[in-house]
């Protein structure tokens, strides 16, 4: 009685893909959601320290960054302690100006929560890094939050 | 009427998964996952004409000093007490122990600390010391000060530091003040 014959016998059923770009949109989300475009080229090399007990800076809109190492290109090649702000190699004597950008471009509640990172290489060396924290004293009265940043070395 | 009025046309969506990989695919060549960590402190302002710090009458024996050399990896270990130049050299990995023995003292030996709220940490950089020195008796400094605090939340709460509320944190950092001067030598 042929009532209940099998339609495709011997040929395996088809996987139905209508729900592979559901799938491929929940991965693309969240990565959209995850992704930080790198804002600035690095003009400076950046061989960051390592320290264990380290925390994580929360809020990335609310950290400025300050890079130190040796420059890489044109006329600062080599040169052992160079500081880049934003894009572009800048001075020691540039950093209060753009410590204050920094803060005339943060909503006026978010200013006092404001971290500098201080990405600065191995190599750099003391008397270069006094100068810039000097710096940053000057144009903060209330004290000025600082993040040394570094790689997290796993717990020997 | 046709057919083709009465029910539209319906679109194919089997390209759908094509545009979305291409856009996923940017995502991921893009993005940079790793979160910026790091040593936190908070920097105090330049002393000016009207906020002259206060001469505190200090205890020598309640300065801890790290004088780091360029030319060394060892640091020296020497208390204000001591005099210039007769510190103990150690690796930086042993500084940990150095200053809870040193902060941990209670007034036993009279060449270290007080206690834990008169003592003061200095680093002593010198021109060319490399930032890695310094980096890495900064961490010392954290993780002495971290095991400590846990310590006292677990004696006065029971529980790990991170895990108190804030105000218990207050309590205890109150107990252990993490006080670092830094230097510059010539």
């Amino acid at each position: 009685m042929g009532k209940f014959k099998r339609k495709n016998e011997g040929e395996s059923p088809k996987i139905s893909t209508a729900s592979l770009p559901d799938i491929v949109f929940m991965l693309l989300f969240f990565f959209m959601v995850a992704t930080v475009l790198r804002e600035v080229e690095l003009k400076v090399s950046n061989e960051l320290p390592k320290a264990t007990e380290v925390s994580k800076l929360q809020r990335k809109s609310l950290v400025s960054h300050i890079y130190v190492g040796s420059g890489k290109y044109g006329k600062w090649k080599g040169e052992k302690n160079c500081l880049q702000l934003n894009d572009a190699i800048a001075e020691i004597k540039d950093i209060p100006a753009f410590v204050l950008a920094e803060r005339a471009a943060r909503h006026e509640d978010e200013r006092k929560l404001i971290w500098t990172s201080l990405k600065a290489d191995n190599s750099a060396e003391m008397y270069f890094i006094d100068q810039v924290t000097t710096e940053l004293r000057r144009v903060s009265p209330m004290g000025h939050k600082i993040s040394y940043t570094t790689k997290k070395e796993v717990n020997k | 009427m046709s057919k083709s009025r009465r029910s539209l046309p319906e679109i194919n969506a089997g390209s759908m998964a094509d545009i979305a990989f291409l856009l996923l695919i940017f995502f991921l060549v893009t993005t940079t996952m790793d979160v910026d960590t790091g040593i936190k402190r908070k920097l105090p302002p330049l002393p000016d004409e009207e906020n002259v710090p206060t001469q505190v009458d200090f205890h020598k024996n309640n300065i801890l000093i790290f004088d780091c050399s360029p030319n060394s990896d060892k640091i020296l270990v020497e208390t204000g007490a001591d005099v210039a130049g007769n510190g103990k050299p150690f690796a930086t990995n042993e500084l940990k122990n150095e200053i809870i023995t040193f902060l941990t003292n209670f007034g036993r030996n009279p060449d270290l600390s007080e206690s834990p709220e008169k003592a003061v940490l200095s680093i002593r950089v010198h021109k060319k010391t490399q930032y890695e020195t310094y980096i890495e008796i900064q961490d010392q400094i954290s993780i002495a000060y971290k095991e400590l605090r846990n310590n006292e939340a677990q004696k006065k709460f029971n529980k790990k530091y991170e895990n108190i509320n804030k105000e218990q944190q207050d309590v205890v950092k109150k107990a252990f003040p993490m006080r670092v001067s830094e230097s510059i030598k010539e």
